[in-house]
C-alpha cells in the first residue's frame, strides 16, 4: 500500500487545494452563479420529476398486472366489444392447456352529478353481500360518502337502485382502484342490462406461460369472433404508453436542456475582468494551465452535483410525498377521478446514470472549452 | 423506435462524443502536421496549450464511452421485459438488426479510448512528449470509429419495435448448437478451467514484469489481449454454469442482474480495467520509437501495472468465490 | 548559477510590428547574491526577468540552471521546475481580493501535492517572520501599502524557492517602507538566498545590499558591474 499512498496522496491533496480554491472563488462570485444554480436545479427537478414517476408507473402496472389472468378472452360484434353466453364457454372448455375459465361480469357506469365513468364490477371470489358495495376513494371523496351511506345507481332499466357502502379501497392501489364499484351480481346484472347467463368476457388461467400464444391461436379457431388478450401484451402496452408519454416530456425538455447548454456556455464565456486577473496571477505564482482547467472544472462539478442533488431530491420529495401534483394529468391521465395517491418509492441506477447524461455531462462540456480559453492566460501576463 | 430515456442519453451522449473529437480533430491534424519541441515559436506554445484542451476534451469523452458502455448494457438488460421471449439483454440485442454489433463497437471504444488515457498520461510525464504526435495521429481514427458506432447504435435503437418476438440466451448459448457461441457454451469444463488458469497466470506475470522492471509492456497488452478472449470463453463455458447453478445454462449476460447479485459486473468490471490498462501500457511502448516505455514515464508505468495486478488479484477472487459458493459440482 | 547565452526576445514575431524585448543578452548570475536590473522603461528589464524566471521561452538562445538547459523545455515541465525554482513579486503585489492573507499565501503550494496542514504550518512561520501573523486571516483589501508588500513576499517564499525575483518592488512603496523591504532583502541575502530586482528606483539602485548591477538599454546591456 506504500507505493499507491506515494502515488494517491499527492494527487488527493492537489485536487483538494483546487477545490478549496474553487468553493472559494464560486464564494466570492455568489451572485453571478445562483441564478444558473436555480436554473440548473430546476431543470434537474424537472427531469428527475419525470423519470422518475413514470417509472413508479410503470412498476405499479407490473405489480397490478402480475396477478391478472395470463388470457382474458372478448367477444366482438360490429367490431365492438359484447357479451358473452354460456355456450360460448362451454365451447372454450375443451381447449388444451386451459386451465380454469372464471366468467366476468364488469361495466362502466356513467354518473351524471360527478360527470366521471366508475367501472362496477362484481369479483368472482368473495363479492359484497346483495345491496351492499364497495367504493374506491375517489368515488367517495368526490361524492362525499362513508361507510354505511345509501348511494342510488340509475339502471338500465330506468329504475334507481340504492345500494349501502359497505367499504373503500385502501389508498395504496388507487391507481386503478378509484373509480371502481365492486357488488353483488344480483346488483350488477339490471343495472348494466346484462341478462342472466350472459358475461362480460373471459378469463382464463393457462398452466404452462409458453403456451398461452398457442391457446390464444385456438380460442380464435374456435370462437372466430372472439378477441383474446394476453397479459404480456398488456402489460408491453402499458410499457410503452408510459416509454412514450415520458419520452415526449424528455424530448420537450431536451429543447430547453439546450437553451440551458448555450446559457452556461455563454457564462462560462465571459469572464468578468476580476476573474480574468485572478487566473493571470494563479499562471503568474506556478499553476499549470490544466490545474487552472481542474480548478474550472471543479467549480464546475461542485456547482452541477449539488444542483443535480438538490434537484433531485426535491423531484424525490415532489414524486412520492407529495402526489406529484406539476405531473400527473400530463403521465397518467385517462381516468376521470384523478387518483390522489402517493407511488411507492422506486429508484433505480439506470436512471439516475441517465439522468446524469441529460444534465451533469452536457454542462461539463459546455464548460470545457471556455475554461481552457481562461486558462492559456499567458504566466508573464501580469507582468506586462 | 422505442422512447425510453436511457436510450434517447445514449442518442445524446454519443452526439457530444463526436462534437468533442470533430473540435480535437482540427487540432489533432494541425499536431501532427506542425509540431516541434525544438522549436518555441508562438505556434508551438500555442500548440502545446491546445493539446491541454484536447486532452482535456478527449478524457471526457473516453469518461463518456465507459459510461455509454455501462448503460448500454443495463439498459439492454432492463428492456428485456418489453419483447415476448427476452429474458435478459441477449433477447434485447437481438430484437433488432445490429444490436450485438452496436455493442461489440462499443466494447471495441472503450478499451481504444481507455487505451489512449493510458498513452496520455505516460506521454505527460516526458519533457520531450515522445508520443504526442503518435497519440494525436490516433485520433484521426478514433473519431470515424465513434461516428460508425453512433451510427450501428442509432440504427439499431430506430429498428427496435416492442411486439417483436426475439430470441434470448437459451438459443444463443445452448451447448448443443452449431453456432460458435454455442461451441462455446459446449467447451468441456476441465480444459476450459485449465485455459482460463493459465492464461491469468500468464497475464499475472507479464503485469509482474512491468510493475518490477517497466519492461515487457508489449508482451503484456498481447498477453492481456488473448486473456480477455479466453475469461470471456471461461465465463460462457463454466463460470456461468457455477453462477446459475445450473449446467446447462450458460449466458454471460443474465449474470448482469440483481438475481445473481450482478456479478457480471463484478467479473467483467476488473477484466475490462485491467486489459485496458495493458493494452494502453502497451500500446504506448509501441508508439515509441524505442519499441518500449519511455524512461521518464516508467515509475508511472509501473504503478500502473500495479494496478493491473490488483485488478487480477480481484477477478480472480470473485471467480473462486463464485464457483466456491455455487452448489453446482461440475467435476467430481 | 543562472547562464543566459545569445537570448532574444521578439515579440510579434513574422508580423510587420516584430520587434526584440531582448535583443543578444549574455549573461552569468551567481548564486546566493542580490543582482540588479536597471535602465529606462523599456528596456527591457521585465522581459529579462521573465525569461529567467522561466515565465516565458526566449525566441533564440540558451538559458541554463545549474548547467541544466531550460529553454527548450515545453511550457509544463518549465512551470514545474518555476514553482520550485522561483519566487516572483509583482510591481502591483496582485494579491487575490477576497482571500485572507493566510489563503493568498499558500496559494503557489496548492498544485505541489503537499499536505495541507504542512502548508499552512510553513505560511504562518513565514508571516511570522515577516511581521503579519496578526493578520493571517485578514483580507487582503484591508491591507496597508506595505503589509500587502509583505505579503506578497510571504507568498513568493512559501515554496521555498532557490531564486527570489521582485519586478520594480518599490514603486507603490514611500520611502520608509521601501527601507524596509530593502530590510527584509538583505536578512534574506544573509540566509543565502539569491535576489533578482528589477528597479531604476535610486533608493534601491544605491541600496548597500546590491552586489551587482546591470544596465540595460534597447534590450542589450550596457553596463555590468
Amino acid at each position: 500500500m506504500g507505493r499507491t499512498g506515494s502515488l494517491m496522496s499527492p494527487w488527493i491533496e492537489r485536487q483538494a487545494a483546487f477545490i478549496d480554491h474553487a468553493v472559494r472563488a464560486m464564494g466570492r462570485r455568489r451572485a453571478h452563479q445562483i441564478g444558473l444554480w436555480l436554473v440548473y436545479t430546476l431543470l434537474v427537478f424537472l427531469l428527475a420529476s419525470v423519470m422518475l414517476f413514470a417509472h413508479a408507473l410503470r412498476h405499479e402496472a407490473r405489480l397490478l398486472l402480475r396477478d391478472a389472468p395470463e388470457l382474458v378472452v372478448q367477444r366482438l360484434e360490429g367490431g365492438r366489444h359484447a357479451l358473452l353466453s354460456a355456450a360460448h364457454l362451454e365451447s372454450l372448455r375443451a381447449i388444451r392447456g386451459v386451465g380454469q375459465i372464471v366468467p366476468r361480469l364488469w361495466g362502466y357506469y356513467y354518473d351524471p352529478i360527478s360527470r366521471a365513468n366508475y367501472t362496477l364490477m362484481t369479483p368472482h371470489d368473495d363479492p359484497p353481500p346483495p345491496g351492499r358495495m364497495i367504493i374506491g376513494a375517489g368515488i367517495a371523496r368526490v361524492r362525499g360518502l362513508a361507510v354505511g351511506d345509501l348511494f342510488s345507481l340509475k339502471g338500465g332499466d330506468g329504475k334507481s337502485h340504492a345500494l349501502t357502502v359497505h367499504g373503500t379501497f385502501s389508498s395504496a392501489s388507487e391507481l386503478i382502484s378509484s373509480d371502481l364499484i365492486l357488488m353483488h351480481e344480483a346488483d350488477l346484472r339490471p343495472l348494466l342490462s346484462i341478462p342472466e347467463g350472459w358475461y362480460t368476457d373471459l378469463a382464463l388461467t393457462v398452466a404452462q406461460p409458453r403456451e398461452v400464444a398457442k391457446v390464444a391461436e385456438k380460442v380464435m379457431q374456435r370462437l372466430p369472433e372472439a378477441r383474446p388478450i394476453l397479459r404480456a401484451e398488456l402489460l408491453r402496452t402499458y410499457h410503452a404508453l408510459f416509454d412514450w408519454r415520458e419520452g415526449i416530456l424528455l424530448t420537450l425538455l431536451s429543447v430547453v436542456l439546450l437553451a440551458f447548454v448555450i446559457l452556461v456556455w455563454d457564462k462560462a464565456s465571459g469572464l468578468g475582468a476580476e476573474e480574468r486577473r485572478e487566473i493571470g496571477i494563479l499562471k503568474a505564482i506556478g499553476w499549470q494551465t490544466g490545474e487552472v482547467l481542474a480548478m474550472k472544472l471543479w467549480e464546475g462539478a461542485i456547482l452541477s452535483l449539488s444542483a443535480f442533488l438538490v434537484g433531485y431530491v426535491l423531484a424525490y420529495l415532489h414524486i412520492f410525498v407529495a402526489p406529484a401534483p406539476l405531473l400527473e394529468a400530463m403521465l397518467k391521465g385517462w381516468a376521470v377521478l384523478y387518483p390522489a395517491f402517493v407511488l411507492p418509492p422506486r429508484v433505480d441506477g439506470v436512471q439516475v446514470l441517465t439522468l446524469f447524461f441529460f444534465t451533469v455531462f452536457p454542462f461539463i462540456a459546455a464548460m470545457v472549452i471556455p475554461a481552457w480559453k481562461a486558462a492559456v492566460t499567458d504566466p508573464d501576463a501580469v507582468m506586462r | 423506435m422505442i422512447f425510453q430515456p436511457a436510450i434517447l442519453a445514449l442518442l445524446f451522449a454519443d452526439l457530444v462524443a463526436i462534437l468533442l473529437l470533430s473540435w480535437t480533430l482540427v487540432l489533432a491534424y494541425r499536431v501532427v502536421r506542425h509540431w516541434d519541441l525544438h522549436r518555441s515559436t508562438a505556434l508551438q506554445v500555442r500548440l502545446e496549450r491546445q493539446t491541454v484542451l484536447a486532452a482535456t476534451l478527449v478524457a471526457f469523452a473516453c469518461l463518456t464511452q465507459g459510461l455509454s458502455l455501462l448503460l448500454l448494457v443495463h439498459t439492454a438488460d432492463a428492456l428485456s421485459e418489453l419483447f415476448t421471449g427476452a429474458m435478459c439483454a441477449v433477447g434485447t440485442l437481438n430484437a433488432a438488426p445490429g444490436g450485438f454489433i452496436a455493442l461489440d463497437l462499443r466494447i471495441g471504444l472503450f478499451f481504444l479510448a481507455a487505451s489512449w488515457l493510458v498513452v496520455h498520461l505516460l506521454d505527460g510525464r516526458c519533457p520531450d512528449y515522445p508520443l504526442t504526435r503518435a497519440k494525436f495521429g490516433l485520433l484521426l481514427g478514433w473519431l470515424p470509429m465513434s461516428i460508425l458506432a453512433a451510427w450501428w447504435q442509432g440504427f439499431y435503437f430506430l429498428g427496435l419495435k416492442s411486439d417483436v418476438i426475439t430470441s434470448c440466451c437459451g438459443g444463443l448459448f445452448d451447448a448443443r448448437g452449431a453456432s460458435f457461441t454455442a461451441e462455446l457454451s459446449g467447451w468441456p469444463v476441465r480444459p476450459a478451467m485449465w485455459a482460463v488458469g493459465i492464461s491469468w497466470l500468464a497475464v499475472t506475470a507479464a503485469a509482474l514484469r512491468v510493475a518490477l522492471s517497466g519492461n515487457g509492456a508489449r508482451l503484456l497488452a498481447l498477453l492481456a489481449a488473448i486473456n480477455l478472449l479466453v475469461m470471456e470463453a471461461g465465463v460462457v463455458s463454466f463460470v456461468s454454469s457455477y453462477v446459475y447453478e445450473h449446467p446447462n445454462h450458460h449466458c454471460p449476460f443474465c449474470m448482469l442482474k440483481v438475481d445473481y447479485q450482478a456479478i457480471g459486473y463484478g467479473i467483467h468490471g476488473p477484466l475490462f480495467l485491467a486489459t485496458a490498462l495493458s493494452l494502453g501500457l502497451g500500446l504506448a511502448a509501441q508508439l515509441n520509437p524505442t519499441r518500449d516505455i519511455p524512461d521518464p514515464a516508467r515509475p508511472l508505468a509501473r504503478r500502473l501495472a500495479h494496478v493491473v495486478l490488483r485488478l487480477s488479484g480481484v477477478l480472480a477472487l470473485v471467480l473462486v468465490w463464485v464457483v466456491q459458493r455455487s452448489h453446482l459440482r461440475l467435476m467430481e | 548559477m543562472i547562464e543566459l547565452e545569445g537570448v532574444r526576445k521578439i515579440f510579434n514575431e513574422g508580423r510587420s510590428n516584430a520587434f526584440a524585448a531582448i535583443d543578444g543578452i549574455d549573461l552569468a548570475i551567481r548564486s546566493g547574491a542580490v543582482t540588479l536590473f536597471t535602465g529606462p522603461s523599456g528596456s527591457g528589464k521585465t522581459t529579462l526577468l521573465t525569461l529567467i524566471g522561466c515565465l516565458a521561452r526566449p525566441s533564440e538562445g540558451r538559458i541554463r540552471l545549474d548547467g541544466r538547459p531550460v529553454s527548450g523545455l515545453p511550457e509544463r515541465f518549465l512551470t514545474e521546475l518555476r514553482r520550485t525554482t522561483f519566487g516572483f513579486i509583482f510591481q502591483r503585489f496582485n494579491l487575490i481580493h477576497g482571500l485572507s492573507v493566510l489563503e493568498n499565501v499558500i496559494l503557489p503550494a496548492a498544485p505541489l501535492g503537499i499536505p495541507r496542514q504542512q502548508v499552512v504550518r510553513s505560511a504562518l512561520e513565514i508571516l511570522e517572520r515577516l511581521d503579519l501573523t496578526r493578520k493571517a486571516d485578514s483580507p487582503v483589501a484591508w491591507l496597508s501599502g506595505g503589509e500587502a508588500q509583505r505579503t506578497a513576499m510571504a507568498r513568493a517564499l512559501i515554496n521555498r524557492p532557490r531564486v527570489l525575483i521582485a519586478d520594480e518592488p518599490t514603486a507603490n512603496l514611500d520611502s520608509r517602507l521601501a527601507g524596509e523591504f530593502l530590510q527584509i532583502i538583505a536578512d534574506l541575502r544573509a540566509e543565502g538566498q539569491t535576489v533578482l530586482i528589477s528597479s531604476h528606483d535610486p533608493l534601491v539602485v544605491r541600496a548597500p545590499v546590491v552586489e551587482r548591477v546591470v544596465m540595460l538599454r534597447d534590450g542589450r546591456i550596457v553596463e555590468s558591474g
